[in-house]
């Protein structure tokens, strides 16, 4: 517990630079209840992998596991109040534990860690429609996915968007799927129809944010992060976006040093993150809240 | 160890914003990833006992020894030891098949994902190798989409292939079984469901015109095939024959 007083008090700190201008020295007093914070932790393109990296592998030696990120997401847990925990496809395919046992044990794991929503990566169709439905029946989380238009049974278990909250904040989640043509094999993903990212993204943030006023959104997206081509990528749909403020990826497996900035097309911050693969990596995100400070009159508002 | 670095943004109050009426606004973040490295240690009794019945299962059936290797074996371009006892394999497990012939085989460079280690061969090296659970099919072509597979191996600079023979900077001289491709033939070509789909961008496979399924995967083949090599004495190997050269 030392350590989240002394985060705190370091953040208070750091916030004041910029925001003491704007509150004023008013919010003072009322600065603790008038402040949130999120926890955003992050996974992508974990492909079955339940062990770490054997200890004589050429280039992640001993890395990766799901003890290691269960215990540090644990730690989390304990130190912070609200706490997200995503990720953004790829569950499945890479390891002989999805081969003999079709994704059951990465559903028990996951649910066991607490995940509270993902995306479908084009591999969690690896199995087929009924082997991705027969392995949720282990998972007690929600499969996000925006884009997509079943017309087979999966409409049972993915759902277009969903709010958690969190503390007295509400988080809007949505997510986006890759193409499968040339991807999946056509009769794994029959009755899947893959519709465009980009409006169907902002479609659903807008109703995230105008209607059900979420305070902050994500996007758990597979399209991959960015193509020499022109092709969709994450960088690209942050682009075009409004409403999304962060944007977990995965499908191209990218080590970033960290999440990159960019402005959507109102000029405003989203933030595009992905964490590598294989669970070599947990990504963290710590967003700050505060009450009030953009309302409809355009006022900073007293609580 | 870990990456850390963090940003705040600038706040700014928006002056006759007309629909925001989200209460809580963003006034800084951080981020980092948690590099889940071997300095970390530590174990949840939990997790484990959900792990272990999976495990057990799978580390006797991965642990059993198949047959050996007096040499490593790994894939290469424009050929490599592995591509190529992996696509002849191929070839001759799908030939042998009751209702099924092919002319040629061609599996892709992509999908050998490991070597095979010198010595004992374990079902787990196979699974490493081939992880994925494409299914082999024969795929009929005429001869002028044959002459297109020769020019994407001249481009990708070679995949793994069975029965063919070609010079990179002459694909369109590339011969099946020791004969010239005719163009006005058809030929029968097996590969696997992920490239006959389009995977790869093997686009000569789109409207192909026939299309078998074979009902089995391509890892399952080469099980097969280096179980069966076990029981007649056979050790693996496989050689570099010039069937693509430069």
């Amino acid at each position: 517990m030392v350590e989240l007083v002394n985060n705190r008090r370091e953040f208070i700190k750091k916030s004041s630079l910029v925001g003491s201008g704007l509150m004023a020295g008013s919010a003072f007093f009322k600065e603790k209840s008038n402040k949130e914070e999120l926890i955003i932790l992050h996974t992508n393109d974990v492909h079955s992998h339940i062990h770490p990296f054997k200890n004589d592998h050429h280039r992640y030696p001993g890395n990766g596991g799901v003890i290691k990120r269960a215990l540090l997401i644990e730690s989390y847990r304990k130190q912070y109040k609200n706490v997200l925990l995503l990720d953004a496809g790829d569950i499945f395919q890479g390891t002989p534990f999805f081969n003999f046992y079709g994704g059951e044990l990465e559903m028990k794991l996951m649910t066991k860690m607490g995940y509270d929503a993902a995306t479908l990566g084009n591999h969690d169709f690896d199995g087929g429609i009924n082997g991705l439905i027969k392995a949720k029946e282990f998972g007690e989380f929600d499969f996000i996915n925006s884009n997509y238009i079943f017309e087979n049974e999966l409409t049972s278990i993915v759902k277009p968007f969903k709010i958690i909250k969190k503390g007295k904040l509400k988080i809007g989640i949505l997510g986006i799927g890759i193409e499968l043509e040339g991807l999946v094999d056509p009769k794994l993903c029959k009755g899947v129809i893959y519709t465009d990212p980009i409006s169907n993204a902002n479609k659903t943030a807008r109703l995230l944010k105008e209607k059900y006023h979420c305070d902050y959104v994500i996007c758990l997206s597979h399209l991959g992060l960015k193509y020499d081509s022109d092709k969709v990528s994450d960088l690209l749909l942050a682009e075009k976006s409004k409403n999304i403020d962060l944007i977990i990826g995965g499908h191209t497996h990218s080590f970033l040093d960290e999440p990159i900035k960019t402005l959507n097309s109102e000029g405003e911050q989203t933030l595009v993150s992905q964490a590598a693969w294989a669970g070599l990596r947990l990504g963290i995100v710590k967003v700050s809240f505060t009450k009030g400070l953009k309302t409809s009159d355009g006022m900073t508002s007293k609580v | 160890m870990k990456i850390i670095f963090q940003t705040l943004l600038v706040l700014v109050v928006v002056i006759g914003l007309s629909h925001c009426n989200a209460n809580y606004t963003t006034t800084s973040y951080t981020a980092e990833y948690n590099l889940l490295d071997s300095t970390m240690t530590g174990t949840s009794a939990s997790l484990e006992s959900i792990i272990a019945p999976y495990n057990d299962g799978l580390e006797s059936q991965m642990n059993t020894v198949i047959n050996t290797t007096s040499e490593p074996m790994t894939k290469a371009r424009p050929e490599g030891i592995l591509s190529n006892f992996t696509a002849d394999l191929v070839f001759e497990e799908v030939n042998e098949l009751e209702d099924f012939e092919g002319d040629m085989c061609l599996l892709n460079h992509g999908g050998l994902r490991s070597s095979l280690p010198k010595g004992n061969i374990k079902i787990g090296d196979i699974y490493q190798l081939m992880p994925f659970d494409n299914e082999a099919v024969v795929v009929e072509l005429s001869g002028e989409k044959i002459i297109e597979i020769a020019f994407y191996l001249a481009d990708s600079g070679g995949e793994p292939v069975s029965n063919i023979q070609l010079n990179l900077n002459s694909p369109q001289l590339m011969t099946i079984n020791g004969r010239p491709v005719n163009k006005s033939k058809t030929y029968k070509v097996i590969t696997s469901d992920y490239l006959a789909n389009g995977g790869d961008r093997m686009t000569f496979f789109e409207n192909p015109l026939s299309i078998q399924k074979t009902g089995l995967k391509i890892r399952d083949l080469i099980i097969e095939y280096i179980k069966e090599e076990k029981e007649v004495g056979q050790t693996l190997k496989s050689e570099l024959d010039g069937r693509i050269s430069q």
